[in-house]
């Protein structure tokens, strides 16, 4: 008899009289202790599926089938019978650790309240069991942690807590949605490495939702892609992957890039003429929101930034969260820079005035991350596309310039029965695109890319890549191209910058950077990255890292990244490593003290490492239908 | 916390200040003065009792003087009641009015944070819609319209309770309600609409997850945060509640700060009508003060 | 991303929700058509009765409401006609109401949008002097100036503006701060639209919603106050007349002609809960919270 068997589940929605048919009919069996995957892009019911079985679907939806948890049906059961299957026989990690802990409560208080009143445990009890917990997820110094609150930990630190809570009462299954996606990809390493210790220690089963098959690669033995509220592909991992049987589990498969594979040829840019953006010692600084409270008033979130941007090329930068990019961005315009200059055909933009500055303007436009969010919710679309046109005094009036918003909307992929609707009725796909055909309408010559596929599906994701490329070769383009996802960087750029906390730590050109890193950081990132493969990612080897990134108000003295750093000397500690050329390789530029004398190696892709026999450049799989 | 208290109090300061300002000139450019009455007094007599009182000094001057007077706790002779101070009849009415608020305050805010609480769990129910459009009113209608009707039905026409005066318990009940109907009114739907935001935040559907009891969720995990807007505005409320109500003392001839200030004010007491501002501007900077330092208390990411 | 975008509106069953959301509906539509219905009487009532608000008939004082009569709400204790008094005090009230939140709307979203849009310092110090002047009493200042420089009506605009408009500014501010963040706004900025252009082509259309239903709850909360001062006899006087004013005249003699207080109370907490009502109903129809994207 199978642990848990899912037959027939059902869930739908009700909003504002319109049914959503969110699951249709998923069947599932988990035996014990086994870690099955479910894969699926947004919508496609995969945390629906889970929130039906947990009981925990919201208010207007319903759950219709049956879910036996051992023979005994758990489906639609009253509050008072799931409290005797929550926690104690199912548990579940969502997504965002920073909202799923009780911010009034202290860490102690909320843990041992679910073994006070699920294994009526009296208090001292209680508090040694969840010292133990925290200490079975690595949590440092667990007992003095436990009359803390949750705001004093970082996102991974609460995803511990968050695993050490749903294991207290040792489940039978434990199910984890999405438990990295908010995560950095060094934590996510740690955190899934965390996870299957877990698993073997606690014979616990494992359900890991994600959209993402690299995080699911490594840790699951079976796999279930769900589609529409379908479930469309079943089997053994190695299986799914190596011989996907739908053309949905297959375009899924392909859509993600992978570093593992060589990157798609690039075109030669011609870097000997002058730059056309270049960027001298910026730096940003932000007041913080409250002031004297924790830390200074301001902090600094780039901290003296070089780069320079040729005719033609795309320019990759890379970090985590918080380590500037962003910033770095809109600095680039001349927003929000505090000091340092930004030089635009060689002159500085912000001694540009008249007939100059609006030139520049025109040339140098931008594609953001949230791609509903970037477009004004009251202007229609033909509106949202015109509007530098307008700015710019390209054209009087509004509707003056028709022809041409069709033209930029087709050029994106879209067509003229848009022109009268409102952003909120398109997809998110749909509005990048959207965005895009704004920022082309004023024929630029820079487009500066803020994580502009980051909040996209993967075969939504690769046809925006695929269009970026294009433009780029019929309007020879210069693309900044900013994000967190190391392999997406490596599918577009042609030099490649990696940030750490407001500065740049190694520079160079993207193939060199990938295989070669100089930079302990560089290739700690590339050996956190999951890559798509079962095979692959079982073989590799990563060393868990100790430390969290620190706050960027309160950064140590010496090299910024010393305390996570395996090579670190005392030289790291004494002096803040400075941006300097490579020796022997002119086009690199790293900040490290020991960049010339480390052997760091090439990043372990497995048994096929990087020169390996890769097939098919993702970018040219066609997407499917938005 | 402590310094974060005593740097609040020096910045009410300049807010304090500004107060007594704009009430001292306000008082003194309003036509007219104090011994105007309808019997015109002798310019003479007027002209001593106005050196008396050093009202013939420049504005400044007696500006200084009441501020200098305040500072030694002196809030100045009263002009229409020469035989008491000012600081005698505020210490006569505020027992009165403060003993109505607390009442008033105990009844309103517990009342109205059980209220909204049963609604919150009972959401959408009809007895939520029936709470709920109960304290709309309760909100909408004035007091000087609930407390004559109040008077109508239960004094004048079944004779339950007494109309007017504080002689008995009894006397107490209609004030107290008609003074607490808002409050009720407001805290309960207040209290609702946070609980029931609280309630579906993702921390709640966690612990739910964790398949914690629904009294654990309600009282020990949601009641905190969904407590900080009823607090930040019992904060002013308590100020006002205790002063008095103007309406409510005077429908209820009732001898306290409210009616005190409608006196002082129409009889032109000037000194008598500073001392309440004073008081009651005194009094809501404290209530303020009081709610910030409880939002670090509720609030444990809240940091001074 | 991929979890947690469960489909909206989490309500009971979906029967209970549907009724939940009619029941919604159909209140807001009856204090639309109540409201409207006062808002009508009290503009045309005046015409439509052979009565003056000011004729005084001894004769018929305290006269009880008879409907197929002369005075349909009765008279009061010196013979004028209720109806006339109680649409022409109606008059007063809805239009102290209008006037009032006009002026407070007008100053706050000017003080609050400059403050948000502007931010750093300005914001900071425009934002002090709200916070200073929230720790003012201001019922006291309004009873003041009231008792000190003559009841006149222009004064209670001004006043009863003045009292009302910190509201307004901390609401708008906040709105804008965070407009400010959004990333349309950013969009504007990078795309280099002008700072007229980001405020009024982008911001205000924006925060239109807001501010259409905070002067919806600002219009009954400006009438409670004008009743207030009438009722202590502050407010308009004599022979011009409020609810308010009416209401005391009411309690005056409401134990030998309870009609007297019981048509204006009625009239005028009738018209504060459907105020109320519908500013309550445009809040949770324009909250993103308790809608799809």
């Amino acid at each position: 008899m199978s642990l848990l068997r899912v037959d027939d589940l059902n869930v739908r929605f009700e909003t504002d009289g319109a049914e959503v048919h969110a699951v249709r009919n998923l069947n599932l069996r988990l035996e014990p202790q086994e870690a099955v995957g479910i894969v699926g892009e947004s919508g496609s019911g995969k945390s629906q599926a889970m929130a039906a079985i947990m009981g925990l679907l919201s208010e207007n939806g319903r759950a219709t089938g049956s879910v036996l948890l051992d023979g005994e049906e758990i489906l639609n059961l009253d509050e008072k019978a799931l409290r005797g299957v929550r926690g104690r026989r199912l548990s579940i990690v969502f997504q965002d650790p920073m909202t799923s802990l009780n911010p009034y409560l202290t860490i102690g208080q909320q843990l041992s309240r679910v073994l006070i009143e699920q294994r009526s445990m009296d208090e001292a009890m209680a508090r040694n069991e969840v010292v133990r917990m925290l200490d079975a997820v690595k949590l440092p110094a667990a007992r003095r942690r436990l009359s803390s609150y949750p705001h004093e930990y970082s996102g991974g630190m609460r995803q511990r807590v968050m695993i050490a809570a749903a294991l207290l009462c040792r489940p039978d299954i434990l199910i984890a949605d999405e438990p990295t996606t908010a995560l950095d990809v060094t934590v996510q390493a740690s955190i899934l490495q965390l996870l299957g210790e877990l698993r073997e220690s606690f014979r616990t089963a494992l359900i890991l939702i994600s959209h993402d098959l690299g995080v699911v690669a490594g840790v699951c033995d079976r796999l279930v892609v769900m589609d529409q509220g379908r479930v469309i592909e079943e089997g053994p991992t190695e299986t799914v992957f190596a011989n996907p049987q739908t053309g949905c589990t297959q375009a899924l498969i392909e859509a993600v890039p992978r570093l593992d594979r060589p990157a798609p040829k690039r075109r030669d840019v011609d870097r000997s003429g002058e730059p056309l953006l270049q960027a001298d010692k910026l730096m940003v600084r932000y007041p913080l929101p409250r002031p004297g409270w924790r830390g200074p008033r301001r902090f600094t979130a780039v901290r003296g930034v070089d780069l320079d941007l040729y005719p033609g090329e795309t320019l990759g930068v890379v970090g985590e969260s918080g380590c500037g990019k962003s910033s770095l961005a809109r600095a680039l315009l001349d927003i929000g820079r505090d000091s340092g200059e930004v030089q635009y055909l060689g002159r500085p933009l912000s001694g540009l005035r008249g007939e100059a500055l609006r030139r520049a303007r025109r040339d140098l436009t931008f594609v953001f991350q949230d791609p509903l969010g970037s477009l004004d919710p009251r202007m229609t679309i033909e509106q949202t596309v015109e509007e530098p046109a307008i700015v710019h005094g390209l054209v009087g009036e509004r509707g003056a310039c028709r022809s041409r918003v069709i033209e930029m909307l087709e050029r994106v992929g879209l067509d003229a029965s848009m022109l009268n609707r409102y952003p909120h009725e398109f997809s998110g796909g749909q509005c990048q695109r959207i965005g895009i055909a704004r920022a082309l309408m004023t024929q630029p010559r820079v487009l500066i890319c803020d994580e502009a596929v980051s909040a996209l599906d993967v075969t939504v994701q690769a046809g925006i890549l695929s269009l970026l490329d294009g433009l780029q070769r019929e309007l020879s383009l210069a693309i900044v191209f900013i994000a967190h996802d190391l392999a997406v960087v490596r599918e577009v750029s042609d030099r490649v910058v990696v940030m750490y906390l407001g500065r740049v730590v190694e520079e160079g050109p993207v193939h060199a950077l990938y295989t070669a890193p100089r930079h302990p950081y560089t290739r700690a990132l590339l050996q956190a990255a999951p890559i798509p493969d079962p095979v692959i990612e079982r073989r590799r080897d990563r060393p868990a890292t100790q430390f969290e990134i620190p706050a960027p108000w309160n950064l140590p003295p010496g090299c910024p990244y010393r305390q996570r750093c395996a090579h670190a000397t005392d030289t790291c500690a004494a002096s803040l490593p400075e941006l300097h050329v490579l020796d022997g390789d002119a086009a690199r530029r790293v900040a490290c003290h020991h960049a010339e004398t480390l052997a760091l190696g090439a990043p372990d892709y497995g048994d096929l490492g990087p020169s390996g026999v890769g097939t098919g450049a993702p970018l040219t799989v066609s997407s499917p239908p938005e | 916390m402590l310094r974060y208290t005593v740097s609040r109090l020096i910045s009410a300061v300049p807010t304090l200040a500004l107060v007594l300002v704009l009430a001292f000139s306000l008082v003194h450019a309003a036509p007219g003065g104090p011994f105007d009455t309808e019997r015109a007094l002798p310019p003479e007599t007027e002209a001593r009792l106005n050196e008396a009182y050093g009202l013939d000094q420049p504005f400044w001057v007696q500006f200084g003087n009441y501020v200098g007077g305040l500072l030694r706790g002196d809030f100045g002779p009263s002009y229409r009641y020469p035989q008491s101070t000012v600081g005698e009849l505020i210490a006569d009415a505020f027992p009165v009015s403060a003993t109505l608020g607390l009442l008033a305050l105990v009844v309103g805010a517990g009342l109205g944070i059980a209220i909204g609480i049963v609604a919150a769990l009972r959401q959408n129910s009809v007895l939520d819609h029936v709470l709920m459009s109960v304290s709309m009113t309760g909100i909408s209608v004035p007091g000087f319209v609930i407390a004559p009707l109040a008077v109508l039905l239960f004094a004048v026409t079944l004779r339950w309770l007494p109309a007017s005066g504080l002689q008995t318990p009894a006397h107490y009940v209609l004030p107290v309600f008609a003074l607490a109907l808002p409050m009720l009114a407001y805290v309960a739907r207040l209290m609702r609409a946070s609980l029931v935001e609280t309630l579906k935040s993702q921390f709640i559907r966690t612990a739910r997850s964790q398949g914690l009891s629904s009294r654990t969720l309600v009282f020990r995990y949601a009641m905190k945060p969904a407590l900080i807007p009823v607090v930040s505005y019992l904060g002013p409320a308590i100020a006002a509640v205790l002063t008095g109500s103007v309406v409510i003392e005077q429908i209820f001839n009732i001898p306290g700060i409210g009616r005190l200030f409608i006196q002082g004010a129409l009889n032109r007491d000037y000194t008598l009508v500073m001392g309440l501002v004073v008081l009651y501007s005194s009094l809501l900077i404290v209530m303020n003060l009081i709610v910030d330092l409880l939002y670090g208390v509720l609030d444990p990411r809240v940091r001074y | 991303m991929a979890s947690g975008a469960a489909p909206n509106a989490p309500r009971h069953s979906l029967t209970r929700h549907a009724l939940g959301a009619m029941a919604r509906d159909k209140l807001f539509a009856a204090c639309c058509v109540v409201l409207g219905v006062i808002v009508l009487g009290v503009i045309v009532g005046p015409w439509l009765s052979p009565h003056s608000y000011y004729a005084i008939n001894l004769e018929f004082a305290q006269q009880p409401p008879q409907f197929s009569g002369q005075h349909w709400f009765g008279t009061d204790d010196l013979g004028r006609d209720l109806f006339v008094r109680a649409m022409q005090g109606g008059r007063i009230s809805l239009m102290v109401g209008l006037v009032a939140t006009i002026v407070s709307l007008v100053f706050g979203v000017v003080w609050g949008a400059t403050a948000g849009y502007l931010g750093g310092r300005i914001d900071h110090l425009m934002m002090r002097v709200v916070d200073i002047f929230y720790a003012i009493p201001f019922m006291f200042f309004v009873i003041l100036l009231m008792v000190l420089f003559g009841r006149n009506i222009i004064l209670i605009f001004v006043a009863i503006g003045a009292v009302n408009w910190l509201d307004m500014a901390r609401i708008v501010r906040g709105q804008t701060l965070a407009l400010r963040g959004r990333e349309f706004v950013q969009a504007a900025e990078v795309i280099g639209a002008s700072r007229p252009r980001i405020i009024f082509r982008h911001i205000v259309p924006n925060l239109l919603g807001i501010v259409v239903v905070y002067a919806t709850l600002t219009v009954p909360q400006v009438i409670l106050i004008e009743s207030f001062l009438s009722f202590l006899g502050l407010g308009v006087q004599e022979p011009m007349t409020s609810w308010g004013a009416l209401v005391q005249q009411g309690t005056q003699v409401m134990s030998t002609a309870p009609w007297v207080l019981l048509f204006p109370a009625t009239l005028l907490a009738v018209s504060l809960v459907c105020l109320n009502f519908i500013g309550d109903g445009l809040r949770d129809a324009l909250d993103p919270k308790d809608r799809h994207r």
